[in-house]
């Protein structure tokens, strides 16, 4: 990996602190490289998002860990929502997302970070009580249909819907720090590797 | 837009999904510019995307979707222990009890259990006139089951007919023990009853046969019967 655009010195503090940032966007980068289908590409987009970050740190436009997160983690998302929106626009009957995920499954090996999400997907859909419950989160999260389309389609209040989504991401979160997979220190680690 | 419209509405998922209007999108923007924590929650929505998209992925997704709610509900559960708990009860006390012999017109049914035991013997009950002593029955060794015939003094074709077994305690008391209902006559006008021996506990008994249809203080056949 190379830090483009850093004196020698810096380097290596950079590469390190790099592949933190990486590590915490693990969940972007890897979504990124789903609607992109194609893995290098995602990990170039983010390299160059943070580069940049880097860059801009180093000219004083940035001043903390926090914002240099902030801006590394809003470039790639822009990417990634622009990638979506080039995905979609190509999209014209409701089937097509199972087959580009398909593909996409198929071209990109699963890492080790998608399994232990995996793992605690299933284990919060088994939590989910009434199994519509369940249909309900994964249309909304993973095939994005509106609330509004999910309320008219289960007949269900905006309240309902509201206890059920909120409780599973609450409930996906704590999933996660309990195994040790949520983001971790992402604002935290130390910004001395960058400021001596 | 502040964090708490942010949690309410769900904004990360639908900014994720291009699902915000320009100015909600906006607003979000702006919003995680000043507040860079806001990219945990968007990682951790991002998490759970894919999480559920590698589960589909791999074929999992719909079985998931498709399980049915096994564990039961507090009071399905709760229900399911006081079932369970009265038929502990139930048995506990026809285990235990020291008086149970049961009667049944089905020919086979000599007990709870419905065993087919074998007919060990066979007694008549006919009423006659005047007081008769109490009939001597005997309990056969092994377990086996006691046939009892009796002639109803009324005799109704068709007619159905309804038996009670009573202990007589030693003050003259009875004690129901069994009532059984939907009895009926064969060709030779007999109704037959079944005792199964194991239940049958040394003691003097009533049996009162009565057509069904009867009001409870009309007159009715009984018998005495006297187990050893």
């Amino acid at each position: 990996m190379q830090l483009t655009g850093l004196g020698m010195e810096e380097a290596p503090r950079g590469e390190v602190l790099t592949q933190e940032i990486l590590r915490d966007m693990a969940g972007l980068q890897l979504q990124l490289a789903r609607v992109t289908r194609d893995r290098e590409l995602a990990a170039d987009i983010l390299q160059d998002a943070v580069v940049t970050a880097l860059q801009k740190l180093r000219a004083g436009e940035i001043s903390d860990r926090a914002q240099l997160d902030g801006y590394v983690y809003r470039v790639a998302l822009n990417h990634f929502r622009n990638h979506l929106r080039k995905d979609k626009s190509h999209i014209s009957d409701r089937d097509a997302p199972a087959d580009l995920a398909d593909t996409a499954a198929r071209e990109l090996p699963e890492s080790l970070g998608q399994a232990q999400w995996a793992r605690v997907a299933k284990q919060l859909l088994n939590e989910i009580r009434p199994v519509r419950d369940r249909d309900l989160l994964v249309r909304f999260y993973l095939n994005e249909e509106s609330k509004e389309q999910l309320c008219e389609s289960f007949g269900l209040s905006e309240l309902h819907f509201n206890r059920v989504i909120f409780r599973a991401r609450g409930r996906f979160k704590e999933l996660l720090k309990r195994r040790g997979l949520a983001r971790s220190d992402f604002w935290s680690i130390a910004f001395i590797l960058l400021v001596p | 837009m502040d964090r708490l419209q942010i949690d309410a509405e769900h904004v990360i998922a639908r900014y994720l999904a291009g699902q915000l209007s320009a100015a909600e999108e906006n607003g979000f923007e702006e919003y995680a510019a000043g507040h860079p924590e806001i990219f945990r929650e968007v990682e951790s929505t991002l998490r759970m995307k894919e999480g559920l998209a590698v589960l589909r992925d791999r074929g999992e997704l719909q079985a998931l979707l498709r399980v049915r709610d096994w564990r039961p509900s507090f009071a399905a559960a709760a229900a399911a222990v006081l079932v369970v708990l009265a038929l502990g009860v139930w048995t506990w006390r026809h285990a235990v009890a020291p008086i149970t012999p049961v009667m049944a017109g089905l020919p086979g049914f000599v007990g709870r259990d419905s065993g087919s035991l074998p007919v060990a013997a066979t007694y008549i009950l006919v009423r006659s006139r005047g007081e008769s002593p109490a009939a001597e029955i005997r309990t056969p060794a092994q377990r086996a089951a006691i046939q009892i015939r009796i002639l109803p003094s009324v005799f109704v074709m068709g007619g159905r007919y309804r038996a009670t077994l009573q202990r007589i305690d030693a003050d003259g008391g009875k004690t129901l023990v069994r009532d059984i209902g939907g009895l009926e006559a064969a060709a030779d006008r007999f109704v037959t009853l079944y005792l199964d021996s194991a239940q049958l506990t040394t003691g003097r008994y009533e049996i009162a046969l009565a057509e069904s249809d009867s009001p409870a203080s009309s007159e009715s056949d009984r018998f005495t019967i006297r187990a050893q």
